[in-house]
């Protein structure tokens, strides 16, 4: 068989198989796989654009929240800051009420010692008084001279003033 | 004396050795299409001879590689097709990568995307087909069916088919017809402009059909040429050089193999392009 001459077999053969190929594979390879790439691109695609959608809202959302973060923490700070200032407010008035509570204590107390103080003194000059009577009586009774009366009286006033004193 | 004779009646025997080593490669025998299959050392067989009204449509050797060739795209692109979702893996990958850069590189490049999209059928099974048919040859006892011009005329000829009526499709019939004859020429010049449009409409698969063949036959013939280098010059010291040399050549081959695959699909994908847009 010659190199450069055709064969009508061939011809026939190389036509009827590419036909045949052709057609097959047009209907149940190419145009499949062409739709199952175009649907895979498109895919594909798709997750893409809703990943990046995805991604900026998240990022939005990060970005609120961060700046609702900030905001409740300076509202905290604040929160804090009045309560200490309150605190130290209740403090000081408490403190203030305390001191003039216990100075009204003691100066009350004051008054009662020194009331009860001249109470004792008078009770004690009544009782010195009564006791100096009662003295008189016995040396009265066992009938002093004149002037022993008169010194026992000055003697008891003597004593009572040096007690009063 | 004797040695002188001796000289002699070895040159002879040396001489007809050579020749018995050159039928040995005979590049043509190798080339050519045949009724015989050889699948040394497994024995050869005979194909059948037919007849089909008075025409000779004999199975023969690259009938044969054709059909394997055609077989495995049927065996690769059917079950791909089936193919839902999951994970794709190996060769699936490997051809799928390989239909998208026909898709994308040759058809979706030369034709734009939208227009482009009919085509991806025809021009795949183009490809495929031809870079099967290529690579069949590169294995042990294939025949590459490319390398006969009856393959490559067929080829072609669907190729013209394909241009010819994407031209008619994109323009309709009357307005195609028009472009032979390019406005603003004057009238005068119809019968020279109308004869040059139909050659440059002939000339561009006629050029398809033979640089297919040329190349792939080229190729083979440079192989053969340096193994037979072996047995003609008759030395075992040519042989690791032809060998190597042949090596090289093969690798050459595979890289052939795609690269003329890839620009028959182009270029049809190119002249397609220009009879849809005429002038």
């Amino acid at each position: 068989m010659d190199l450069l001459q055709p064969e009508p077999g061939l011809i026939f053969w190389t036509t009827v198989t590419f036909a045949l190929v052709l057609g097959i594979l047009w209907k149940f390879a190419w145009n499949p796989i062409l739709g199952a790439l175009e649907a895979r691109e498109e895919a594909i695609r798709k997750t893409i654009d809703d990943a990046e959608r995805l991604q900026s809202e998240a990022k939005t959302l990060l970005e609120q929240h961060e700046a609702k973060l900030a905001e409740a923490r300076t509202e905290g700070n604040r929160i804090l800051d009045e309560a200490r200032q309150a605190g130290d407010r209740l403090k000081g008035d408490v403190l203030d009420k305390a001191r003039t509570d216990a100075e009204q204590v003691i100066a009350r107390a004051h008054r009662q010692l020194e009331l009860e103080t001249d109470q004792a003194l008078e009770t004690i000059r009544n009782e010195a008084a009564g006791l100096a009577i009662k003295a008189a009586e016995k040396v009265i009774q066992r009938s002093l001279t004149e002037d022993d009366h008169r010194r026992l009286a000055e003697q008891a006033v003597d004593e009572i003033a040096r007690a009063s004193g | 004396m004797t040695a002188f004779t001796t000289t002699i009646q070895h040159g002879a025997e040396r001489a007809d050795e050579a020749a018995h080593g050159e039928q040995g490669v005979d590049v043509v025998h190798h080339l050519a299409d045949s009724h015989v299959l050889e699948l040394e050392p497994l024995g050869t067989f005979q194909l059948p001879q037919w007849e089909f009204f008075g025409l000779d449509v004999s199975i023969t050797k690259y009938t044969v590689y054709m059909w394997l060739a055609a077989a495995l795209m049927l065996l690769i692109f059917l079950p791909m097709a089936r193919r839902r979702g999951g994970v794709y893996t190996g060769m699936y990958n490997l051809f799928e990568a390989l239909f998208v850069y026909v898709r994308d590189e040759i058809v979706y490049a030369n034709i734009g995307r939208e227009d482009g999209r009919p085509y991806v059928p025809f021009l795949a099974t183009l490809f495929f087909f031809i870079l099967f048919m290529n690579l069949l040859g590169l294995v042990p006892f294939g025949a590459t069916a490319t390398s006969n011009l009856a393959v490559t005329g067929v080829l072609a000829l669907f190729s013209f088919i394909a241009i010819e009526a994407s031209g008619v499709v994109a323009n309709g019939p009357v307005k195609y017809a028009r472009s032979l004859m390019p406005e603003g020429i004057p009238l005068v010049l119809a019968p020279v402009m109308i004869p040059i449009e139909l050659i440059g409409h002939v000339a561009k698969p006629f050029a398809l059909m033979v640089r297919l063949f040329a190349n792939m036959t080229a190729g083979h013939v440079v192989i053969l040429s340096l193994l037979g280098l072996i047995f003609i010059i008759h030395s075992y010291l040519v042989a690791p050089v032809a060998v190597a040399f042949s090596i090289f050549i093969y690798m050459l081959e595979i890289l052939i193999a795609f690269i003329q695959a890839y620009i028959f699909a182009t270029l049809t994908a190119v002249f397609i392009q220009l009879t849809r847009h005429p002038h």
